[in-house]
């Protein structure tokens, strides 16, 4: 046994010494942690944020988000839109290639939105592309789209970290396999995926902006416990952890060999109240439930104090946010506002969420709040498909649902009103169907999100989603609890990676100084 | 010999079959969607048929059943519901680390637990004896959760000794081993010297000693010959308990083998790979027994096989 | 070394030729087993602390103050205070209550399914044993923790679910256990001589059979409480046990998982040390109970 074992142990150590002694060697290379598996390496057909992530090195969008999701110019310089928002012409970036050689040109982001827009090719993302009417080849380096019906936040779609230009190559029959082997035009070039391990990339030397990438390639890592990545970090194994989980912010903001990174997330997270239900029916009630949660305490528990008490259904770094006014912590016209609505003694509900540790968390919180106020909750953490066949099964309807409480949250992508209030509080994306766990509905505010969709004029769609958010926020279908910063915590030395307000991160212009 | 093999394979089959039967009702009794899960939260209705179909999960069960069967006895795994890799290759990879682990934990603890448990019985109801089995219970009694975070909090934290999770290099075997094969190495210990003090006590031991043979020949080669034999049963269903057991310890250590593969795939409703790895370990269980009976003749020459 | 008395008839006169009953030698050897004699005062202990404690506490297992979250042991809270800011020490106390009902009541019911079939399988033979032996492997073909999580995953968590997931994985072994004593048994003296009397045969198998291999029945039991709180910890640590705010120690290790790298230790040290400890004690206990009732195995003379 003795034998065996010594034999195991040395050829072990004989075959992985070896890419050990490989990566020291290049001692630019970054380490990310990341907290999910990838199942495929294909930003069209994931709505993973590790995916979108990863991908953003690899392959670049037509317009992208900065640090403070503004959009920016990427692979499209510039670009005009029709008045009724239905006709968008891109002048593309001239000078670019993939990473197989093939230009990169109008017709190529032709073949990236054909892919997308066409409904059966059962892409994750094909719905956010339902809109589009046809692509043209205006010429080599203009290229337009028009949809079928006006869609105010297009710009924004396109802007959302899965709607990437793939090399057309790679997407032809015998191109290869763009879930496996992405081709694109960023600064890194794959180099290999080992599933559920390691994802790695290397420098792309004939990338089209001068001076990039700084690092000669970058590791992601699948670390599920936060205490290894921590570890990692520590170990030097990893130089950027992501996401950092708060309560070990003070862990690694105290040593002063890393830094924090933290910006504002545009996540806003919620309890929704089952509307269905006679007492949630009730718009007393739903104002006591957003009374008695102290946010601040919320934020201070379950977020170690990094996260903001939210003053709309929007986040304030999402476009066309509008403030509305604070709910304030108020136990005593809470339990006033219960007794008028003649639930003085209160009565138990069920408030379900996932088992992951910040919902269970909340689920927790939120037990305690509302014991204050006389309301018995049994709280339901759910693994992830328990979960999903209770929210999102296909059966699921307003009269069978017997949840009171729903935990949520939602982050768009895309930076625009409209991927937030529509999937949301819609009328139609009542569960199964969105994201809608109130089971809301409000003519009004589905008017005022449809017209925000009608035009690509900036103030005409402030307006309308102003109109919609202040009603909502007066329905209160939701208990609004924070939205949450996104924290990362990286080397001293590194700089150029930092976390985004979606919950994705960028690392395009990661350097060690 | 051979036909007592044979005899036994061939009975090994409706074990399986009923295996098969009861893995494939498990995991769909499971409540839950695959489609819905793979579609993601954000997708529609429409999604999320489009990827029942593409998936073939809309046929009715009893065909899922007889696919099933067929491709796990031509080793068409299958592809992941999830990834569509193919299982095989996902179980290749994962189960490599996994052996290595469970080889590594069964090496030190059956080594260990011997150990312990001989000089226990032969020293028994002295120190040596009440130490080894104070540290046998121990061994039993430790949720190895708690054990695999202290050792990391010591080792890779406070010392820096080893790696702290991940399997990169030789070294990063030690902690989960030890984590691992405690449970195993305390079983092996308290049994050994059961076994140990039961054969010592039996006639012919005492003939040897009365022949004159040095104690350490009596004890080692005669008694621990014939204590073997439970002991080795014993081992067969340690090393069974090992491969499941380790889905804890995976986790803490981030371990890339089968447990995680497993979690992640009953967390995704993954048919494919939950029943192809669940027929996976109920095979080994049965193989090893079977491994387990035929050492079992070779230890006990009483014992002929028809 | 121990040294071998030859059972002739000189020793028999020179040794104690008091008539002990069963029961009472049994409790002279148990007694003689200090550890074991310890580890049960300790579990006893343990059940007073489960039952009686929470009556004497200054704080209940749920009160939280978020002001004061996260605190390490002091004089006011022994082991600290958590996320909620609730005392440690309490939850413990609870937590304890909490783990006995789970651990016994799940290995009671396996007991029960357990030792019916092994009777049955024991004495009736034929395909009843053949059935019952497939039925044992099949389930033994499965780790123990995989099977729970199976059941749990299929009826969903929550305490009920729990004890029924732990209990159905201790059945095999008691069956397996059972039916060996049952196959020596049947054969000897006073079974054939109650047949003979005509004796229905459920009455031969609980009343005649089951005596006999009772001894071990109990060791068996007393060791697979602590194998189940062990696993009812471990479901609980992966989710998969009792609802969250549930003061079940497995579940307080998970939660305070999350806070081991921030130097929160007392978190996962305390629920993690009485898991220990409470097992622990059990099966020292189960061992002396074994021992004594196995007098080949006494080597206290």
């Amino acid at each position: 046994m003795n034998f065996c074992k010594t034999m195991t142990l040395g050829a072990t150590m004989a075959l992985t010494v070896l890419p050990l002694l490989a990566t020291q060697a290049n001692a630019e290379t970054l380490n990310i942690t990341i907290d999910a598996t990838l199942e495929t390496l294909d930003p069209h057909n994931s709505t993973a944020n590790a995916v979108a992530s990863i991908s953003n090195g690899v392959m670049q969008r037509l317009v992208g988000f900065d640090k403070d999701m503004k959009m920016v110019p990427m692979l499209a310089e510039s670009w005009n839109v029709n008045d009724d928002a239905t006709v968008f012409t891109f002048n593309l970036r001239q000078g670019v290639t993939f990473h197989d050689g093939t230009a990169f040109d109008a017709a190529a982001v032709k073949v990236n939105i054909d892919r997308l827009a066409d409904q059966s090719n059962n892409l994750k993302r094909n719905s956010m592309m339902r809109v589009v009417d046809k692509t043209e080849v205006v010429d080599e380096h203009t290229f337009r789209l028009t949809l079928k019906e006006p869609f105010g936040a297009m710009l924004a779609t396109l802007a959302h970290p899965s709607i990437v230009m793939h090399s057309p190559k790679s997407l032809s029959e015998d191109g290869g396999d763009v879930s496996k082997h992405p081709v694109g035009t960023g600064p890194f070039v794959f180099n290999e995926w080992v599933p559920g391990e390691r994802y790695s990339v290397l420098a792309n030397p004939n990338y089209w902006e001068a001076g990039l990438p700084k690092v000669d390639g970058v590791n992601f890592l699948t670390v599920k416990e936060t205490a290894t990545s921590i570890a990692m970090l520590k170990a030097d194994e990893a130089q950027f952890v992501f996401p950092l989980p708060p309560e070990l912010f003070e862990t690694v903001d105290a040593d002063e060999n890393f830094n924090i990174l933290e910006v504002p997330g545009i996540t806003v997270r919620t309890a929704s109240m089952n509307m269905a239900m006679k007492q949630f029916q009730d718009p007393r009630v739903r104002e006591a439930f957003n009374l008695a949660v102290d946010k601040n305490a919320f934020i201070q528990v379950v977020f170690a104090g990094h996260g903001v008490v939210p003053t709309s259904p929007i986040a304030a770094n999402t476009a066309y946010y509008s403030a509305q006014e604070e709910y304030p912590f108020d136990l005593e016209k809470a339990r006033a506002l219960m007794a008028e609505a003649g639930y003085a003694d209160g009565f138990s509900i069920e408030a379900a969420g996932r088992n992951s540790s910040d919902e269970t968390r909340t689920l927790q919180f939120l037990q305690q709040q509302l014991g204050q106020i006389n309301v018995k909750v049994k709280i339901n953490p759910m693994e992830a498909a328990a979960r999903s066949a209770r929210f999102f099964g296909n059966d699921v309807t307003a009269e069978t649902a017997t949840f009171g409480l729903a935990l949520g949250g939602w982050s768009p992508s895309t930076g625009d009103a409209d991927w937030h209030l529509r999937p949301v509080y819609s009328t139609e994306a009542i569960i199964p169907n969105i994201y809608n766990m109130a089971f809301y509905s409000n003519p009004k505010v589905d008017a005022f999100i449809a017209s925000g969709l009608n035009s690509a004029d900036d103030a005409l769609r402030a307006a309308a989603y102003a109109g919609a958010q202040k009603l909502i926020w007066e329905d209160r279908p939701v208990i609004w609890l924070a939205a949450e910063n996104k924290l990362a915590g990286a080397r001293a030395d590194l700089s150029g990676v930092f976390p985004m307000p979606d919950g994705t991160f960028a690392y395009a212009n990661a350097d060690f100084k | 010999m051979h036909l007592y093999l044979i005899r036994r394979l061939l009975a090994m089959l409706p074990v399986l079959w009923m295996i098969s039967i009861f893995v494939f009702l498990f995991v769909h009794a499971i409540p839950g969607d695959p489609a819905r899960m793979i579609a993601g939260e954000q997708a529609t209705m429409a999604d999320v048929e489009a990827v029942r179909r593409a998936l073939k999960l809309d046929e009715p069960l009893l065909i899922q059943y007889f696919t099933f069967v067929k491709n796990t006895v031509t080793l068409d795994l299958g592809n992941s519901l999830r990834t569509g890799e193919s299982v095989y290759d996902m179980l290749a990879r994962a189960a490599g680390p996994t052996f290595l682990l469970a080889i590594c934990a069964l090496g030190w603890s059956v080594v260990f637990g011997l150990f312990v448990g001989v000089i226990s019985a032969v020293r028994s109801g002295k120190a040596a004896d009440h130490i080894g089995m104070i540290a046998a219970v121990s061994g039993i009694s430790m949720p190895n959760f708690w054990l695999g975070l202290l050792l990391i909090q010591l080792f890779s934290l406070k010392l820096g000794w080893v790696g702290t999770s991940g399997f990169d290099s030789a070294s990063d075997l030690i902690l989960p081993s030890i984590t691992l094969g405690s449970g195993v190495a305390a079983v092996m210990a308290r049994f050994t010297r059961s076994a140990v003090i039961e054969v010592v006590r039996e006639d012919y031991i005492r003939t040897a000693r009365a022949k004159g043979l040095v104690e350490r020949i009596v004890i080692w080669k005669h008694a621990l010959r014939n204590a073997l034999i439970p002991v080795v049963t014993m081992i067969g269903l340690q090393f069974g308990f090992l491969i499941g057991g380790s889905i804890v310890v995976e986790r803490v250590f981030r371990w890339p083998g089968l447990g995680s593969v497993l979690v992640e795939a009953i967390q995704f409703r993954d048919f494919a790979v939950i029943q192809a790895e669940l027929m996976l370990f109920s095979l080994q269980f049965l193989l090893i027994n079977l491994l387990v009976d035929i050492l079992y003749g070779f230890i006990n020459p009483a014992i002929r096989y028809k | 070394m121990t040294t071998f008395i030859n059972d002739t008839a000189q020793n028999t006169l020179v040794k104690d030729t008091k008539m002990r009953s069963p029961l009472s030698e049994f409790w002279r050897r148990l007694k003689a087993r200090r550890l074991a004699i310890f580890s049960g005062g300790l579990l006893g202990l343990l059940f007073l602390f489960a039952f009686a404690a929470p009556i004497f506490l200054p704080f209940t297992p749920d009160a939280f103050d978020y002001s004061n979250t996260l605190k390490e042991p002091s004089l006011l809270h022994w082991a600290g205070t958590d996320e909620f800011g609730r005392d440690v020490f309490a939850r413990l106390m609870f937590g304890a209550k909490l783990s006995l009902l789970i651990g016994i009541s799940s290995v009671t019911i396996g007991a029960v399914i357990g030792v019916t079939f092994g009777l049955f399988a024991g004495y009736y033979g034929g395909w009843i044993d053949a059935v019952t032996m497939r039925v044992a492997d099949v389930l033994f073909a499965f780790p123990g923790i995989l099977l729970a999580i199976g059941i749990i995953a299929i009826l969903g968590p929550g305490i009920l679910n729990v004890i029924l997931a732990v209990a159905i994985f201790s059945v095999p072994a008691f069956a397996r256990i059972v039916r060996g004593g049952t196959l020596g048994l049947k054969e000897s003296t006073y079974v054939e001589a109650a047949r003979a009397a005509g004796a229905p045969d459920r009455i031969i198998m609980f009343r005649h059979i089951l005596p006999g291999i009772l001894g071990a029945v109990i060791v068996y039991f007393t060791m697979r409480v602590g194998t189940s709180i062990l696993t009812a910890a471990s479901l609980s640590f992966i989710g998969l046990g009792v609802e969250p705010s549930v003061p079940e120690w497995g579940a307080m290790l998970s939660a305070g998982r999350e806070y081991l790298m921030a130097g929160k230790w007392h978190l996962t040290f305390f629920p993690g040390f009485a898991i220990f400890v409470t097992v622990m004690c059990f099966n020292v206990f189960g061992d002396g109970l074994r021992d004594a009732l196995d007098p080949k195995l006494d080597e206290t003379k």
